[in-house]
């Protein structure tokens, strides 16, 4: 996975937490690169560090009681984490934007729905405010929010959660950014709108060639809109190739029991294969490797020592010693 | 109707409707009825699991509670092995319960946080006064070693305790009056994918050791399919498909059915399929569509699915399927082929 020209570049981030019970390394070591008009999957179980990666590059995370610790993040080469507050609100939302996973609570309940697509265009782009409502109209017509012209006067709450997310999503297109970070955007929706999103997202896509960072923790989501995929544990990328490589052949042992433990349609009944243990607290991470606890091929080594990502197949990152690449790296370190 | 032979059914729901009032203004008057469950039939045979779907709002969380009579019906009837559940009264309705328990969707709102996890477990058999204190202390360690929590689980609280486990510790006390049927209501919903597993399995296990029968409540199609032994799809507040699970998925008849099985992300890049997508949102339940509830939605709707409401009937081996196509048609049929 190179990431020569990528839009959007991740180098070693690390998001910490100080928290009265010790530090929390929410985000504790990530890299990824995103080129231009592709989309990254980013998946893992709650808690696993994937919506503070995206609130860090974003530079949303809240202080205190989180800080971004190290790392940079590469956008158009230069890098976001040394801009001054007043240049980075110009990138963000301009261009970097982001789409919330609960359409119910990411919206001002007390402003139209018009008014705050506005907001964002005037805003940014300085658009008189005959300008920005008719550029508010093609935006939402452009999401197929039926009824444009009537919707932009109405409240949040006269909407259903599908509708909401159309309105975040023009909100979020409205300045044509280069990058659309998407945090769960459908979880909260039912599938069938689901799917109407989903396909509403790879088309603007396609058509803006805008790069997505899609997170989520679905992996039927993932397999059909990523073109790579990053999978996290605990604050760490535990395994990064494309996505037709990852759902191939697994190589890391977490990855592994993920595709197990997921029900298949058409498949008889039987015991579904299970990861034992629980997501590990970012408070209490384990020593070594920390997946380890959970396992079924744990070695001495993965208990002590933190295993480095490493090439293992062509195209393949894994942080795993059952891979020789990975036992190398740790020893040439 | 149905496929559980007579003697062999242990829950029978027959045309069971419940609407709330809708009230509005200064003297609270009716104003119409959102008419959450619209009429609906099925079975439940003993250690048998049958699966309930649909998108939010369609009625599933409704149907469950009105069964267990935490929510009195507005018509229709539900028979629990042969007697009527709406019929009894206080005594006899908590006599019932002992056999009826249900788990609910969220392990974090339906436990209560003051109470330590030997107490919340050991309620139920507090409450029907099941042996004497020591006896129900053993009888809670019994049950949360078999829910596979550590036994020092006993003092401690609710907040202690992840997401998975609380969901064990309310199915703990769902199963600590050996019931005979349980309404899981979206059990595994707010879990994450490798916990979600362990607590189906878990599921699994239960219904083997006590011979339960389950209604399995939840939107997600693929765990439904994989724990239920026959489907029931609703929409609006009626169901629009019944049968077999691997009848369901294998061979949609309801137009609505297929959509939402086409709809499910599949986790392998490899097929690719169209998939339909339906336009719109899920009707009001307030004002339901006349005739069939779907045609608003359907690509097949013709002009009598927008007057005559279809009537559930059996398209042979206890398929049941409301809607006026005859049989699938072609389209229905090829987008079916690609969406395996």
């Amino acid at each position: 996975m190179e990431n020569n020209g990528s839009i959007l570049r991740v180098v070693n981030l690390q998001t910490h937490f100080h928290t009265d019970d010790g530090i929390a390394k929410a985000v504790d070591g990530v890299s990824f690169g995103i080129p231009k008009g592709k989309t990254l999957g980013l998946v893992g179980e709650s808690g696993c560090g994937k919506s503070v990666t995206a609130l860090s590059i974003m530079q949303l995370v809240p202080f205190p009681p989180g800080k971004i610790v190290g790392g940079s993040v590469f956008f158009k080469e230069k890098d976001l984490l040394k801009l001054s507050e007043a240049r980075m609100r110009k990138v963000r939302g301009n261009e970097i934007s982001m789409v919330f996973q609960e359409p119910m609570t990411s919206l001002n309940p007390v402003f139209t729905v018009g008014n705050q697509i506005m907001e964002v265009l005037r805003l940014h782009q300085k658009l008189s405010r005959r300008q920005a409502r008719q550029k508010t109209i093609e935006l939402l017509a452009q999401v197929r929010m039926p009824i444009p012209e009537q919707r932009i006067h109405e409240y949040p709450h006269q909407l259903s959660g599908g509708m909401k997310q159309r309105v975040m999503i023009a909100m979020a297109l409205a300045c044509s950014p280069a990058v659309l970070i998407a945090d769960e955007p459908t979880t909260a929706l039912d599938v069938t709108i689901q799917a109407q999103l989903l396909e509403l997202i790879n088309e603007l896509q396609e058509r803006l060639h805008m790069s997505v960072l899609l997170i989520t923790h679905d992996l039927g989501v993932i397999a059909e809109t990523a073109n790579s995929v990053a999978v996290m544990y605990a604050g760490k990328i535990v395994e990064y190739t494309s996505a037709e490589n990852l759902f191939a052949s697994p190589k890391h042992p977490y990855t592994v029991g993920l595709f197990g433990s997921l029900p298949k349609l058409g498949k008889k009944r039987g015991k579904l294969a299970v990861i034992p243990g629980n997501v590990p607290n970012p408070l209490y991470f384990p020593p070594g490797c920390r997946f380890h606890p959970r396992c079924p091929h744990v070695m001495d080594m993965c208990r002590e020592v933190i295993p480095p990502s490493a090439e293992v197949a062509w195209g393949h990152q894994a942080a795993c010693f059952l891979y020789p690449a990975c036992r190398q790296e740790a020893e040439a370190a | 109707m149905e496929s559980v032979g007579e003697n062999n059914r242990l829950l029978e729901v027959i045309d069971l409707k419940k609407h709330f009032p809708v009230k509005r203004g200064l003297f609270s008057r009716v104003q119409g009825y959102v008419r959450a469950v619209d009429g609906i039939s099925f079975t439940i045979g003993r250690e048998e699991t049958l699966g309930l779907v649909g998108e939010s709002g369609c009625g599933k969380t409704t149907t469950g509670r009105t069964i267990l009579r935490l929510l009195e019906p507005t018509a229709g009837d539900v028979r629990f092995e042969g007697r009527s559940v709406f019929a009894f009264n206080k005594t006899e309705l908590r006599q019932m319960r002992r056999n009826m328990q249900v788990v609910f969707q969220d392990p974090f709102g339906s436990l209560n946080p003051r109470m330590t996890v030997g107490s919340i477990v050991g309620e139920p058999l507090a409450v029907h006064r099941v042996g004497a204190r020591r006896e129900r202390r053993e009888r809670v360690k019994e049950l949360l070693q078999k829910v596979g929590l550590p036994a020092d689980a006993v003092n401690r609280y609710p907040h202690e305790f992840s997401g998975g486990q609380r969901q064990r510790i309310g199915i703990a006390r769902a199963v600590a009056l050996n019931p005979k049927f349980v309404v899981c209501d979206e059990p595994v919903s707010a879990l994450d994918v490798s916990i979600q597993a362990q607590i189906i399995n878990l599921l699994e296990e239960l219904q083997e050791d006590f011979g339960l029968s389950y209604l399995f409540i939840a939107h997600d199609l693929s765990v439904v399919q994989h724990v239920s032994d026959r489907v029931a799809v609703m929409y609006l507040g009626q169901i629009v498909e019944l049968g077999d699970a691997e009848v369901i998925y294998e061979d949609p008849k309801h137009p609505y059915t297929v959509a939402l099985l086409s709809a499910i992300p599949v986790a392998d890049p490899k097929t690719k399929r169209k998939r339909i997508v339906l336009p719109g949102d899920v009707p009001s339940p307030v004002n339901p569509p006349r005739g069939c509830r779907f045609h608003t939605r359907c690509k097949y709707a013709k002009d009598d699915c927008k007057t005559e409401e279809p009537k559930l009937t059996d398209r042979g081996g206890g398929h049941f399927v409301a809607c006026f196509l005859e049989e699938s048609p072609d389209e229905l049929r090829r987008a079916q082929g690609e969406g395996k």
